[in-house]
């Protein structure tokens, strides 16, 4: 006998108590938009400092269902004044291990993946390949300089913040065609003299407190836009927020467009993009692949090919949503990922779903292991009956 | 002569006369480039490096803003001012 996951009722009463606030903010998109978020989303953080900290724990707040933390540091005394998940008894612990306690005390649901290494050029592309969105929370111009360009290699948005004294700045770059990178607007690293830091010159806690936060509802909204749910867009693309703490002054300027031609980077994805596409056929890019291929690996994955409502409504804990429909173009990322080897498929009375199981075999590797769930949701309900837990919605 | 508004950003108004941030000036210049050679020598009063190296252009990682836009898409160092412009020197930062 087959042994499934329980079925989750949604929104589940954990969720309604967890979340109920920022589900019923006008445009955010409601449980569907939550279960999305907790699903599908992948944020990296490069940088657990004064603006990993709060953007790392808003983000888990909010429910963001993976985070990845990227530091090679330890704790210091000097860093608890504005790196504030840290407490005192963190100081030498590595960032990475004490961030993502501090996490997963306040949201247990989210799954937290440590890179305790620098960034450098030659790891940054496979650390960030998984993620939707990248956050540099970087401390030093050449970090800044490598995760941008990385983030161009990959095709990843970039929220980019940083901060000193009393000055903060704010960008998203590398989104969409037009949105420039970070190289295309300061396309050559200032000398080392005119790099200042917050350990030669300071900084008060709430810039970055302040930058950070921002840094996190940035990326929330980029990660829903990509997902198609909810109604916010990004909205800082091609644009420079400047913070001023000491007049207490935000605004905005308009950057450049990509600069497709003179920037280092752009120039060189971009050609080596033309030169893919004007091959035949086979040219077409591999597909990056969402999910974390670090993630421990090995439950099957359950995907249920109903509506999107009808999976709202109720569906296996941790199961994946793609409506039949869409199976064609949205299923081949998550089988060509070497976490799921196995998948499960599943619809509201196992008939849809065996047509699903058909076409996912034409589509997938040969490794992967599919099969379908026999009478379906309605069969594993009657089975069981209704959970009563999971069946009373808290309001 | 052209009266223009300055504003240092990003730490520059470290190296301006009297610390500010904000200035207004009327200067004998005609485009941005003969501005920034001149802002050099008449605004900057110390480590003058670390706002022009050479002549008519700011050093990497200064970001110059007219009337708030990205003075790339304005001409950079070719373009004309007009009175009452302003003009904004930002610098990037990179701590965190
Ligand atoms: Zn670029």
């Amino acid at each position: 006998m087959t042994e499934h996951p329980p079925v989750l009722f949604c929104p589940d009463r954990e969720s309604v108590e967890r979340y109920s606030r920022q589900m019923l903010v006008q445009g955010f998109g409601g449980p569907r938009a939550q279960q999305v978020l907790q699903q599908q989303v992948r944020v990296l953080i490069v940088g657990c400092g004064g603006l990993g900290c709060p953007a790392a724990l808003y983000l888990a707040g909010a429910g963001v269902g993976c985070i990845g933390l990227a530091d090679a540091d330890r704790v210091q005394r000097s860093n608890l004044h504005r790196q504030v998940a840290f407490t005192d008894a963190d100081v030498s612990a590595a960032k990475v291990t004490a961030l993502r306690a501090a996490l997963q005390a306040r949201n247990p649901r989210v799954h937290i993946t440590e890179h305790d290494v620098m960034v450098s050029a030659d790891s940054a592309r496979d650390i960030l390949r998984p993620y939707d969105v990248v956050l540099d929370c970087t401390d030093n111009a050449a970090a800044r300089y490598t995760v941008n360009d990385a983030c161009v290699w990959e095709r990843k948005p970039l929220v980019s913040a940083a901060a000193v004294g009393l000055d903060g700045q704010l960008a998203v770059y590398n989104h969409g065609r037009d949105g420039p990178c970070y190289r295309c607007v300061f396309p050559v690293c200032p000398p080392p003299e005119c790099q200042g830091s917050c350990d030669a010159d300071g900084v008060l806690g709430m810039v970055p407190g302040v930058l950070g936060v921002l840094q996190a509802l940035e990326a929330l909204k980029l990660v829903m836009e990509m997902r198609g749910v909810g109604k916010w867009r990004c909205s800082l693309t091609g644009r420079l927020l400047l913070f001023d703490g000491r007049h207490l002054e935000f605004r905005t300027v308009q950057l450049r467009p990509r600069q497709r031609h003179s920037c280092a980077v752009c120039r060189q994805v971009y050609d080596e993009e033309e030169a893919t596409r004007a091959l035949p056929l086979n040219g077409a890019r591999p597909t990056t692949a969402p999910a974390a291929a670090e993630l421990p690996a090995a439950d099957p994955l359950y995907l249920d090919v109903r509506p999107p409502e009808q999976f709202a409504m109720m569906h296996l804990r941790g199961a994946l949503n793609i409506p039949f429909d869409e199976l064609p173009h949205r299923a081949p990322q998550y089988l060509s990922c070497r976490r799921h080897r196995h998948i499960r498929v599943v619809c509201r009375r196992g008939i849809q779903s065996q047509k699903a199981v058909a076409l996912l075999r034409q589509l997938a590797p040969n490794a992967v292991h599919i099969e379908n769930v026999p009478g379906g949701m309605e069969a594993l309900v009657s089975k069981r009956g209704v959970d009563e837990e999971h069946g009373k919605h808290a309001r | 002569m052209v009266q223009v508004k300055l504003e240092f950003g990003g730490g520059l108004d470290a190296i301006v006369a009297d610390r500010t941030k904000r200035l207004q000036v009327d200067a004998p210049v005609r485009t941005l480039g003969e501005l920034i050679t001149w802002v050099r020598r008449n605004c900057i009063r110390e480590k003058h490096d670390m706002f022009a190296v050479s002549e008519a252009t700011v050093r990497p990682g200064v970001l110059v803003l007219v009337n708030e836009v990205d003075w790339e898409l304005e001409g950079t160092t070719r373009y004309e001012l007009q009175p009452g412009d302003h003009v904004a020197f930002i610098s990037t930062l990179h701590g965190g």
